[in-house]
């Protein structure tokens, strides 16, 4: 069986750097990790190819050529190839353009499931998954919280949708989005492997290959356009803390009668 | 005319409804015309200005090709100008599909629509620390915005 995940690494949240005169992440200076969903997906794969090491994995992300260590370190994790697809000309595309670059490499492999992450922290639109399922032609869920059993025939899930979990057969091949509810880890490099050459399991891709006119991709390709980025400053609120007794029961009350809640 | 297409929810028939107000932004000065989009609607739908109701098996409702299909085909017919769908677990799988059926821009968790004074549409949208402010290049008039329950609708 075969096994492709699909990763994303994000800027951290908590760390990132803001570029306020370009208006824009400083991607280069912050510090990227991989997707919190996306570390989930690689993490259930990777505890199936322990189960059954028969399974192939093979990771793909799309981003600068600065990932390949990090891409290079999933293989010395276990995966059996890791593949980044990097060029300028993909700068700027947004998720219907991202899925079409990875659709397009996507459709020179053959794979019996494909697995992503539901939302990232950049962006949270959660398009690709859905989007890459409809031009490959095959079934996609989101928010899969449980992956119970997995055969190259189908796949059988538990899914949240709005507070009710589904539990669902899915025909496979498909692309599975999971969420970081799913609990799982994806465990280090073993001391052993860290820097072990892993070269002939690595691939960078280029649009060289993919042949994608210059288009239908990258900003030029894109339908949508960031126009301003925003950053929400958050302002401290205030609390207090009041003990479970009568006293800081009725504060509590008068606290809730004076916002309008009771 | 501007014509708008508004996906119904079942379980959110109300803030479906309120999406209306979304089509009219996005007409701007245009005579607007909303149509509603129900699959196995349960009780008769008021406040649009025609329901498209689809009957089909219960046990296909959560499939997002088959939605898909169905509303690419009332689109076929029908030639909507802006697809709104909220964004509910489900509407997150079933419009992204469709945009790229249909090779169109689509925006998710849309806070607040604006419209220039070139009459080019542009729209907030919030996600985490950032308030995104996407222009929407509009290709054959038909984009599709994702609205973010709860927070549009009462700004």
């Amino acid at each position: 069986m075969k096994i492709i995940c699909l990763v994303k690494f994000v800027p951290d949240t908590e760390k990132f750097v803001y570029d306020y005169e370009t208006d824009k992440i400083d991607r280069d200076s912050s510090r990227l990790i991989l997707n919190p969903d996306d570390k989930n997906a690689l993490a259930f794969a990777m505890m199936r190819k322990k189960q059954d090491p028969s399974t192939y994995v093979e990771v793909i992300t799309m981003g600068p050529l600065k990932l390949e260590e990090a891409m290079k370190d999933f293989v010395r994790l276990g995966a059996d190839r890791a593949v980044l697809i990097s060029d300028r000309h993909l700068a700027g595309s947004d998720s219907l353009v991202t899925s079409r670059i990875i659709s397009s490499y996507l459709s020179s492999q053959e794979y019996d499931l494909l697995l992503t992450g539901t939302h990232t922290l950049d962006g949270g639109t959660g398009h690709v998954g859905p989007q890459i399922a409809e031009i490959m032609g095959i079934n996609q869920f989101s928010n899969i919280v449980a992956i119970k059993e997995v055969t190259k025939e189908y796949s059988i899930v538990e899914a949240l949708q709005e507070e009710k979990t589904y539990r669902l057969k899915i025909e496979n091949p498909s692309v599975l989005s999971v969420t970081h509810q799913m609990n799982l880890r994806l465990g280090f490099v073993r001391y052993e492997n860290i820097g072990r050459n892993v070269d002939d399991q690595f691939e960078v891709v280029t649009n060289e290959r993919l042949q994608l006119p210059a288009e239908i991709i990258g900003g030029k390709g894109s339908p949508t356009k960031v126009r301003k980025n925003v950053v929400v400053k958050r302002e401290q609120v205030e609390h207090k803390v009041v003990k479970v007794d009568d006293e800081g029961i009725d504060e509590v009350v008068h606290f809730l009668k004076e916002k309008g809640y009771l | 005319m501007f014509k708008g297409l508004i996906l119904i929810d079942n379980d959110q028939v109300d803030y479906s409804l309120d999406l209306t107000e979304v089509v009219h932004r996005l007409a701007g000065e245009e005579e607007t015309f909303v149509y509603g989009l129900g699959i196995n609607l349960p009780e008769e739908v008021t406040g649009l200005d025609e329901v498209i109701n689809v009957e089909m098996s219960t046990t296909q409702l959560k499939d997002s090709r088959i939605i898909t299909d169905i509303i690419e085909q009332v689109h076929r017919e029908y030639q909507f100008d802006s697809i709104i769908i909220l964004a509910t677990e489900f509407g997150r799988m079933v419009a992204p599909r469709l945009a790229m059926r249909l090779e169109v821009g689509l925006v998710a968790d849309i806070t607040d629509i604006h419209v220039d004074k070139r009459g080019k549409n542009w729209c907030d949208r919030l996600f985490q620390a950032i308030l995104w402010q996407v222009s929407c290049v509009i290709h054959h008039r038909s984009w599709q915005v994702f609205i973010r329950m709860f927070f549009m609708q009462r700004t």
